[in-house]
């Protein structure tokens, strides 16, 4: 069995497979995290007995994936939908206290800011320049680097998110051209992109972080990483298992896994991958996603328990996914 | 309303009970004006009492109609004025469809509809947002209206993902029964570009006309306006 997929979910389903070695269910997988989009690419790439069979991602399967999918001759496929996750903004922990709304954020961030009609390079130095309210420090965001889910994720409902909210963006019409415009970000030294591996790259950009610094993380990593860092408000919403799950914090990702179905021994046990129907099940069990679930103390956050019902029956029946 | 018109009636009664044979015992001779000219008090409670019956009257048949006759399609335009932040328009907004005209038909049979124009072609993260946003419509408003509402949005971002084709305009037709009307084009056309340029030039020129209006500029301490 081969696993690959986002690094930040590596740790899900590692925790996952680690349970099933152990207690010798099924020999250990080959796993790959190389983040999603690589991770999509490798599993759409072939249908063969010897391509992945599970690819982990921190977002949905998009439309045009999954037609490259089918196209390749990986038609059916099984989504598993673990839980949720939240990317959060976390700052040195000597800073002061202060909240960012997602406008300032965007502000900090791009390559231009709209003015007059027209589209001007980004000269805001200071978080005060942007609003008399933020404190007078200079402006530094580390983020994630394409490629990896969390960015993905960063750039769609962030990036994407504030531009719905300017005029002079949300008025172009051609799709392609208002994304490029609105995730373009200013290279001028303030962003700072960490790479694979995530989290180790993370704790070393934010050791002795300059004050004034912004960071980007997955909420479980900011938990781990609380010793340096503590998380802002955003929209003054701060992210908790409870806001998540509400979504009174909106900053919020579903996290899925996906499965070739055609690589799934059937009852008789006829088919080329073994030990995939036994982690299917696994991904789905209480003790695993359930609110009180081993991956809920890892960071998850549980999905209802109508959805999370709903869910298992497709995943156990392997229901191929309709996009 | 209605509690006070009956006491006032009933005090009139009384009233006028008890004053006949007062006055008879001690004016006979007195002219029927002097009724009128010696009770000016009663007058005003009659002519009171008239006017409740008569706005009560005319409220309740008014709320009768109301009842059985359909809405007029003025007083729904209004309603869908004070309604832009309805679910339904958020969600439209959302899929990228902006309210272009209202259809009024004024006649023995009434017509409303609202057309919508496409303004902006959706990114692969609109879509995932109008998803997520039509799940939590769907728990919002589990409703038999608020399922048409979704399946209407739904309808249109189906068309327009599928490639090729999108929904250029969505009528909705309210009245005389509900209907929903998709025109739908092939996606590749040039118009999209043009219109893109032709609703920005517009709320350029929008703007412009706004700011000659005298407005008071907010600065910075250092005296620079700001952004």
């Amino acid at each position: 069995m081969k696993i690959v997929g986002s690094t930040f979910l590596a740790p899900f389903v590692e925790s996952a497979t680690g349970r099933l070695v152990s207690a010798s269910v099924i020999v250990a997988p080959q796993q790959e995290y190389r983040g999603t989009v690589n991770g999509i690419k490798a599993f759409c790439r072939s249908a063969a007995p010897d391509s992945p069979s599970v690819v982990a991602m921190s977002r949905r399967m998009r439309g045009e994936e999954f037609e490259e999918c089918r196209q390749r001759g990986v038609g059916e496929i099984i989504e598993i939908q673990i839980g949720y996750s939240a990317l959060v903004l976390a700052a040195p922990r000597g800073d002061p206290d202060y909240g960012l709304k997602l406008l300032d954020l965007y502000r900090a961030m791009a390559r231009d800011i709209p003015h007059d009609d027209e589209f001007l390079a980004n000269r805001f130095m200071r978080w005060r320049d942007i609003d008399q309210d933020l404190p007078d420090l200079p402006i530094r965001v580390v983020m994630p680097a394409p490629g990896l889910g969390s960015r993905g994720f960063f750039e769609d409902r962030f990036l994407q998110g504030a531009c719905r909210l300017i005029p002079e963006i949300r008025t172009i019409f051609t799709a392609e051209s208002r994304v490029n415009q609105c995730v373009a970000l200013r290279s001028d030294g303030r962003i700072v992109e960490v790479g694979y591996p995530f989290e180790a790259s993370a704790r070393q950009a934010l050791t002795d972080a300059p004050a004034g610094t912004v960071a980007i993380l997955p909420s479980n990593i900011a938990q781990k990483m609380s010793d340096i860092v503590k998380t802002l408000p955003l929209d003054g919403a701060q992210a908790s298992q409870a806001t998540v799950a509400t979504r009174e914090y909106p900053y919020v990702r579903p996290l899925f896994v996906y499965v070739k179905r055609r690589h799934v021994k059937d009852y008789k046990g006829v088919g080329p991958v073994a030990g995939l129907r036994e982690l299917i099940t696994e991904l789905t069990r209480e003790r695993a996603i359930g609110p009180d679930g081993y991956m809920i103390s890892e960071g998850l956050v549980a999905l209802d328990d109508s959805r999370r019902e709903s869910m298992r029956h497709h995943a156990l029946t392997l229901t191929p996914m309709e996009r | 309303m209605m509690t006070t018109t009956r006491v006032a009636l009933v005090a009139l009664l009384i009233g006028l009970g008890t004053l006949q044979p007062v006055a008879a015992q001690q004016a006979p001779l007195r002219e029927p004006t002097d009724l009128i000219n010696d009770r000016p008090k009663t007058i005003g409670r009659l002519w009171a009492a008239t006017q409740d019956a008569f706005s009560w009257t005319a409220g309740i048949v008014g709320s009768a109609l109301d009842y059985v006759m359909p809405p007029s399609p003025s007083s729904l335009v209004a309603a869908a004025r004070e309604d832009d932040s309805s679910d339904m328009l958020k969600l439209l907004g959302l899929a990228g469809y902006k309210l272009k005209e209202v259809d009024n038909e004024v006649g023995l049979i009434p017509g409303l509809a609202f057309k919508f124009a496409i303004v902006r072609e959706l990114s692969e993260a609109d879509i995932d947002y109008l998803d997520e946003q039509l799940d939590l419509f769907r728990l919002r408003s589990p409703g038999l209206l608020g399922q048409l509402q979704r399946s209407i949005v739904s309808t249109v971002l189906a068309i327009n993902s599928g490639g090729g084709m999108q929904v250029s305009e969505l009528k909705l037709r309210l009245l005389p029964l509900p209907k929903a009307e998709f025109s739908v084009t092939p996606s590749a056309t040039l118009l999209g570009e043009e219109a893109s340029a032709l609703m920005r030039a517009i709320q350029r020129v929008d703007r412009r006309v706004r700011d000659i209006a005298p407005t008071s500029v907010r600065t910075s301490t250092d005296g620079a306006p700001r952004r």
